[in-house]
């Protein structure tokens, strides 16, 4: 039987593996690597939004030691950690607004999806182990 | 006007054009490595592009130390351990012997960066950032692979500022301990008489060749990076 600490960080990395798989797509379109596809991009947009509102949820105290690249200061930062939270949360309710305002590969949604990319990276940097 | 000539009579050429247009510009090229990672994640592109001008840079200065002029040339300029640490030892007693080109300790730090920033731009192909940015290459390897090699790529950079610091700081004693101007000698490509010897001297750049060369290296960069498999995709099991 997995402890309650190994199923809680499960939860938490099942949650990112999915914010990650739809991030990705959009992602490539970004780089260039990808054709933009309107239908694709609005579901992944909906999909990293509503994620986001998870999140909050998969960092309970318990999943804080365990295999994990969750740093500590999740918990002991826990101001600073709420930030970097809610900047994913804002960019990413912000990008599906944006796409459903105009579903194209405009300049508002790159701008909209590079936000998303910074929130992930400025929280990445903070509260994740390298 | 010749390339090298019309210097003062008092300064010989010993760092021909090549060594001294791929030193700075690699200079730049580290900075704008550095720079593009700092603005953040949207800036990834041109980091590529500073990667790309670094690994063609370096493997030039590469190819140079065999085939380019005299104190371009890695055996006219390493030296083994021993009298590499008696010079260092002379240095420590404020004794420096003037060298025509690179000095024992300059010439294995030259190597050591040459290496560490080929491994760098190397590792950096391979790269992830597990956002939304592949290295060029990142689909020769799997996700794993990419993600240990992305973290090497992390560390290595501390190693590569600590090493710069060096030979920076080692510059800068030279100017101020022995008078020594190194830099002016990378940008002019010349250094005093008293220091070369007349034989010492390098009678022409051999431009023609460096072009052909990083040419070349370009082209061979530019055939693997299109000929890349697609990276996997995040979901590509669906």
């Amino acid at each position: 039987m997995p402890s309650p600490a190994d199923r809680a960080i499960e939860y938490r990395q099942a949650l990112y593996t999915l914010v990650g798989g739809n991030f990705g797509p959009i992602g490539a379109i970004l780089q260039g690597n990808a054709e933009y596809n309107a239908a694709d991009v609005s579901k992944r947009a909906e999909r990293v939004a509503f994620l986001a509102t998870m999140a909050e949820d998969a960092f309970p105290e318990i999943s804080r030691d365990g295999k994990t690249k969750a740093k500590p200061e999740i918990w002991t930062n826990k101001e600073g950690f709420a930030k970097a939270l809610k900047a994913f949360q804002d960019s990413s309710a912000n990008l599906a607004a944006v796409v459903k305002q105009d579903n194209t590969n405009s300049a508002a949604f790159k701008a909209a999806a590079g936000k998303v990319g910074e929130a992930c990276k400025g929280c990445h940097d903070d509260f994740r182990a390298k | 006007m010749s390339v090298l000539g019309s210097g003062m009579d008092s300064e010989r050429q010993v760092w021909d054009l090549p060594v001294r247009l791929c030193h700075w510009t690699l200079v730049a090229a580290v900075a704008g490595a550095w720079l593009t990672h700092a603005l953040g994640i949207n800036y990834f592109v041109y980091h590529v592009w500073c990667g790309y001008a670094v690994l063609v840079l370096v493997t030039f200065r590469i190819v140079w130390g065999i085939v380019g002029t005299r104190h371009a040339r890695f055996w006219n300029f390493l030296r083994a351990p021993r009298p590499t640490a008696r010079y260092g030892w002379d240095l420590l007693r404020g004794r420096v012997t003037h060298y025509a080109g690179h000095n024992p300790l300059g010439a294995w730090m030259v190597l050591l960066l040459l290496l560490a920033l080929f491994a760098q731009a190397l590792l950096g192909l391979f790269g992830n950032d597990e956002i939304y940015n592949l290295g060029p290459l990142n689909g020769y390897v799997s996700y794993d692979r990419g993600i240990e090699l992305t973290s090497l790529h992390r560390r290595l950079f501390y190693w590569i500022v600590a090493a710069i610091t060096l030979h920076v700081a080692a510059i800068l004693y030279h100017r101020i301990a022995h008078k020594e101007h190194l830099v002016r000698a990378m940008i002019t490509g010349r250094k005093s008489a008293a220091v070369v010897p007349d034989s010492e001297t390098i009678p022409s750049s051999q431009i023609v060749a460096a072009v052909l060369i990083v040419i070349a290296l370009a082209g061979v960069l530019v055939w693997v990076v299109q000929h890349a498999p697609a990276a996997q995709n995040f979901d590509s099991f669906n």
